[in-house]
């Protein structure tokens, strides 16, 4: 008996499986170290080590002396999870339960950042175009811009299941850097005297009711008006109604704590049964990594540009601080905390939490549509 | 080939940037007529 019957994964190991054992432990030490999305970062991290160990039982392997496949967990997870789409939608009801419409019905216009700053997501899709992805490769690499990992799960396991691992890591990774990509594009888009200016703030309650039929509403007309994009708005919305029904409490709180962990670390495990080795260290995956930097990019210019847009059609005593329309993407609630903090340090008087994150409301609900939408026109023009 | 790509891209991005503005318009009443139908009734 020699070494290789004894330890045979070390005749087998290769320097792509060692490049993908580093990423695991970078994104384990990004979650730890950096609190950078540990929620999903560090069970990535750790998915990355259990499926680049060759002949790992993680992931389902054939037995070279009978020929039948031997299930390994997440592979099991990947088909129960990922591939039918259940988990992202789980993780949907949790976010509704989480979210509080009630800073949109005091400033609804600022729901049209939510849109204005998708604009990322778009503007990738056509540079990954341009550098040879195919459309539906495209509009998942893109879909990184929505600054929604769950979203971004859902769009590219559906048209680009083989690109979900660099998609997934590149989505939650970028949400972290939130902080340091969007404070630097701001400036370079806005005048101090611009980031100096000062929003009317209103204070008034929203009733129940309200509250209740939002949700509702939202779900019908986006039923009516793109059922593809059903599951993802009527997951999200149906998670919030649940938050807002107010004779629903113990569900609500379970879906916003034990649904949002368990899911979490069923989809972060899940997800890295696609980060093998073979998948993973590709010049494709360094190209997805730079578009996705892109979309975020793109996704602040997109909401600056329509604020000072805008800007030019408002009288002076309603101009909108132009820092507010980058909050418009979806990485809720620290864009909206970046540009308060951004308003704060330009001029300590000045309080544009509330309406950051009133754009910030109006970026998750625009993601999720986006994510729909790209769902229904990509088929379409294929 | 390529060329044929791009325009596509090119087309869902506009059908979809149209698409996300006609979503948000549509928000936009439903928040603006709920809450004057259904006012909080506290100050």
């Amino acid at each position: 008996m020699n070494l290789n019957d004894l330890l045979p994964v070390l005749y087998q190991i290769t320097w792509q499986h060692l490049v993908m054992i580093a990423v695991g432990l970078t994104l384990i030490y990004l979650a730890i170290a950096k609190e950078y999305e540990p929620n999903l970062l560090l069970p990535m991290g750790f998915g990355a080590l259990l499926v680049n160990l060759p002949l790992t039982s993680a992931l389902t392997q054939i037995d070279p002396v009978t020929g039948k496949a031997l299930e390994g967990a997440l592979t099991v997870f990947y088909e129960a999870g990922i591939a039918n789409e259940v988990f992202p939608l789980l993780i949907f009801i949790a976010i509704g339960a989480m979210i509080d419409f009630s800073p949109l019905f005091k400033s609804p216009y600022l729901l049209f950042f939510g849109a204005a700053a998708q604009f990322g997501i778009f503007f990738t899709m056509i540079a990954a175009t341009l550098m040879g992805f195919d459309l539906k490769e495209a509009a998942s690499i893109g879909i990184i811009g929505a600054a929604d990992g769950p979203t971004s799960i859902f769009v590219s396991s559906r048209f680009a299941p083989e690109l979900l691992g660099p998609i997934s890591v590149a989505a939650y990774s970028y949400m972290a850097l939130v902080p340091i990509i969007q404070p630097p594009v701001i400036r370079a888009l806005t005048s101090r005297k611009e980031r100096l200016i000062r929003m009317e703030s209103h204070s008034k309650s929203i009733s129940k009711t309200a509250l209740i039929l939002f949700p509702i509403i939202v779900t019908l007309f986006a039923g009516i008006i793109a059922p593809s994009s059903l599951a993802l708005i009527g997951f999200l919305m149906f998670g919030n109604l649940i938050r807002e029904c107010g004779v629903l409490n113990k569900l609500s709180l379970a879906a916003q704590n034990e649904l949002s962990s368990l899911v979490t670390i069923l989809l972060g495990i899940s997800i890295a049964s696609t980060m093998t080795a073979e998948r993973f260290v590709q010049v494709d995956t360094l190209m997805i990594i730079g578009l996705g930097l892109v979309a975020f990019i793109f996704d602040t210019f997109g909401g600056v540009m329509f604020a000072k847009l805008l800007n030019v059609f408002l009288p002076a005593n309603r101009k909108i601080n132009p820092m507010v329309g980058a909050c418009g993407i979806s990485a809720f609630p620290m864009s909206a905390r970046v540009i308060h903090g951004m308003g704060q340090k330009e001029d300590p008087q000045n309080f544009l939490l509330m309406h950051a994150v009133s754009a910030n409301v109006g970026g998750q609900i625009g993601s999720v549509v986006a994510g729909g939408l790209i769902l229904s026109l990509v088929p379409l023009f294929l | 080939m390529h060329t044929d790509i791009l325009i596509e891209a090119l087309k869902v991005t506009g059908f979809g940037m149209l698409g996300i503005f006609a979503f948000m318009v549509i928000f936009y009443f439903a928040i603006k007529a709920i809450d004057r139908i259904f006012p909080s009734s506290k100050k």
